[in-house]
């Protein structure tokens, strides 16, 4: 019976979340029956008022002197969004590693994807339960916002059902599978499943990013919220595209830090040499999977930032110029100690091998480039000083610092921060080989040039338009410095493989000789992301400002203001401490006897 | 209860709280504005007009996001006089006659007159600049005008905008720096 308590859970979940949104759906729901209930105010819209966005006051929402409304709703959304993100990243990675298994014919990679998916299935549980808390809050403290959105996106939640309902056969199926489907074409169909499973997933988030997105960038309304009947145009708003990219990307990163931290835990408490191999193998191509992922994710954060700016110059500026600047700098503090971990992280590997030695002089330079990189990343360029102290400075900018502050030098720092964790992956990866082509050393060369010239080409960028061209022009760095530190990438990559294809062994490669601190910068990678996705999640929802619906649908309730970020920090923080207890409680679940489903 | 578990927590747990302690403790703890309010103000007469025109400048209207000393959008100390010149440039495609009347044209067509510098990137004729009477912004005619009376005052030319302040919606109006953390 208790093999079934999960599958029962999830049922029972779906069955909450049809009921709240057939209760949505019946006429009489914000009928305002009842000395509970209140209506909309009467300043609505006069002709085709049923579908413009209603216009409220305070005594709109329902009061609770049990919880603050906002924090309600904000914690449920946010332990949602990161059991989702789990549940959305973790079958990524498991089909990616499935599809390496039948390609490379190895037994542990299979063996890692399935021990994955079983700790995924309790996440999915845990996703469906938080997912009809979100949703109860939500209609219980917002009402009128949810039936306005309703009004416009409600051929939308039925897709979002169809795509939950398939996405649970498909996991079904997939877990259940796993070991009868094990070789030949049976394998390859349970590869599909994976695939469908996947598409289902992201399918969810695509439809709910609709209504976030909707929410900050708002069309196929009029000006008063009136929707015009195009639910396509409502779908495909302006900041649709950029958050789906933006989201994926951070999925499968987050995704593989997840299962890095499991790796790295179970590294930690392993007894025997092959428990000890076995998981700093998968720690390793977690993280590798993890920062792989991390390493496009600015860009798709530049689109995203400049989707935001060509929607509406003034949420732009909110965004980056205004009272949450300062927030950036506590995102570069932390992506800044993801990318120092993830490099320290390489740098252990190093020890795996013997040829590793031959590289370990260089790890200060890296170590140096990325350290200088950092602390530019986070210069601010405001200073918010004493009168005395901007008397002494001679302004609000330090006069030599200051120019470190701004956008261009910022973009430059992170492009190179970026190639210095790829030439440390890249001297972690020829550690144990010894090329045999006879052209190695020009090639060797080659790379070198290449780096080399791209460091150039994204110093000059950053210099040139950062600091001696129009105002106007002053990002306008960032997309050949992103496409210089690609292409940097991808023809280093290129000529790497081409090098040590056939490549000798230096000497032997042992999997588990790692230090034990070395775990730490896994576990730090993953408390970070889920730190910084929290923090993000209240910069994305704050920028709207006072508005449910931006520019069409105004907050009304008490709890319209933005709070400051060190209150978000600190709600974050108690959401990250909640959510990764469960997650290790998830971990220890699916890691107890009898925990195998699929046997 | 192991050890090591309790070594790995007590590490999550110290870089949550440094994170936490950087954003609380590092981070200035700036103040975001206050929501818009719907409260009548009493202005009387022309100073009544300007005091509200400055809070709408400062709140409300965002004017002062972009038009500062950050060099994002030009400075309007002196805009009743660089607004003649402009009426008279052959890149001004606007139909006002009087500094007035071009504030009020700028308000609703940004693109009317663009500052050489400051037009969208590639596309120097089109201003970046919202309608701020509709959508986001919303400006009302009254804190239009009020608007107006706080650029004409800051230029140092008489006030001729003679609105009616009393009563109005000041949405926005209240200045960010209105201590609401006691409220909280």
């Amino acid at each position: 019976m208790r093999k079934h308590i999960p599958g029962l859970l999830r049922v029972f979940a779906l069955l909450l979340v049809i009921l709240a949104c057939s209760q949505t759906f019946l006429p009489s729901a914000f009928a305002g029956e009842g000395a509970g209930s209140s209506v909309i105010s009467g300043e609505a819209a006069p002709a085709g008022a049923e579908s413009s966005a209603p216009r409220l006051t305070k005594d709109d929402y329902p009061a609770s002197s049990v919880v603050r409304p906002r924090v309600a709703v904000w914690m449920a959304a946010q332990m949602h969004l990161w059991f989702a993100a789990f549940v959305l990243a973790v079958p990524i990675f498991v089909v990616i590693i499935e599809a390496i298994g039948i390609v490379k014919k190895d037994e542990r990679y299979d063996r890692m994807a399935y021990e994955f998916i079983r700790v995924s299935m309790t996440a999915y549980t845990l996703t469906a339960v938080t997912g009809v808390l979100f949703t109860v809050v939500l209609f219980a403290f917002y009402p009128h916002l949810m039936k306005y959105l309703l009004s416009i996106f409600k051929p939308t939640v039925f897709l979002y059902f169809l795509f939950f309902i398939l996405e649970n056969a498909a996991l079904i199926l997939y877990f259940r599978l796993w070991k009868r489907l094990k070789t030949g074409a049976g394998k390859i169909a349970h590869l599909c499943i994976g695939i469908a499973l996947n598409l289902a997933g992201t399918a969810i988030m695509f439809v709910a990013n609709a209504w976030v997105t909707f929410m900050m960038s708002p069309a196929g309304v009029d000006i008063k919220g009136a929707f015009q009947g195009d639910i396509w145009a409502a779908v495909h708003n302006n900041l649709w595209n950029p958050m789906n990219l933006h989201r994926f990307i951070a999925n499968i990163a987050y995704g593989g830090s997840i299962v890095g931290s499991y790796a790295a835990y179970r590294f930690l408490s392993s007894t025997t040499e092959e428990e000890k191999a076995h998981y700093d193998w998968m720690g390793y191509t977690a993280n590798l999977v993890s920062i792989g992922a991390l390493l496009p994710l600015p860009f798709a954060g530049y689109w995203l930032t400049a989707e935001i700016y060509a929607y509406s110059q003034q949420m732009g500026i909110t965004l980056m110029g205004g009272v949450f600047a300062w927030l950036f700098i506590i995102q570069a503090v932390i992506i800044g100690a993801l990318f120092l971990a993830a490099n320290y992280y390489l740098w252990c590997g190093l020890s795996r091998s013997e040829g590793g030695r031959r590289y370990t002089p260089y790890i200060k330079y890296i170590a140096f480039m990325v350290a200088v990189s950092f602390i530019v990343w986070f210069t601010p360029h405001t200073l918010i000083l004493k009168p005395w102290e901007a008397s002494a400075l001679g302004g609000q900018y330090h006069p030599y610092l200051g120019p470190l502050g701004l956008m261009p030098a910022k973009n430059t720092a992170v492009n190179i921060m970026l190639l210095f964790t790829f030439l440390s992956f890249l001297f972690y990866r020829r550690a144990n080989r010894v090329a045999v082509v006879s052209w190695a050393p020009y090639g060797k060369a080659a790379q070198a040039a290449i780096f080399s010239a791209a460091i150039l080409n994204i110093v000059f960028l950053g210099v040139y338009y950062g600091y001696f061209a129009n105002t106007v022009y002053k990002v306008a760095s960032s997309v050949p410095q992103v496409a210089t530190t690609l292409f940097a990438i991808i023809a280093c990559l290129v000529i790497e493989f081409f090098i040590y294809r056939g490549a000798k062994e230096a000497g032997v490669y042992r999997w588990g000789r790692m230090p034990e601190r070395s775990q730490y910068a896994i576990f730090l990678i993953t408390v970070s992301f889920t730190w910084l996705m929290g923090l993000m999640g209240y910069v994305r929802a704050a920028i709207r400002q006072h508005w449910h619906v931006f520019s069409v649908m105004r907050d009304a309730s008490a709890d319209a203001f933005t709070p400051t970020i060190g209150y978000a920090a600190n709600v974050v923080s108690v959401g990250t401490i909640i959510f990764m207890a469960l997650v290790v409680f998830i971990f220890w679940l699916s890691g107890r006897k009898g925990a195998d489903f699929g046997e | 209860m192991n050890k090591r578990f309790l070594k790995v927590a007590a590490f999550s747990v110290a870089i949550i709280a440094a994170y936490t302690l950087f954003s609380s403790l590092y981070v200035p703890p700036m103040k975001p504005e206050e929501p818009p309010s719907l409260e009548a103000v009493h202005a009387v007469g022309v100073e009544g007009l300007i005091s509200l025109g400055e809070k709408v400048f400062k709140g409300k209207g965002a004017c002062a996001l972009c038009h500062n000393a950050a060099g994002r959008a030009p400075l309007l100390d002196n805009i009743m006089e660089a607004a003649n010149t402009r009426i008279a440039s052959i890149d001004y495609h606007g139909s006002a006659k009087t500094a007035e009347e071009y504030i009020r044209e700028s308000l609703a067509s940004p693109s009317a007159y663009v500052v050489p510098g400051y037009g969208m990137a590639g596309d120097e004729l089109t201003s970046p600049m919202p309608d701020v009477t509709t959508g986001a912004i919303g400006l009302s005619a009254q804190e239009v005008d009020s608007v107006i009376a706080y650029l004409q005052r800051l230029s140092g030319v008489d006030v001729t905008v003679t609105g009616e302040a009393g009563g109005i919606d000041v949405s926005g109006a209240i200045e960010a720096t209105t201590d609401s953390e006691g409220a909280r």
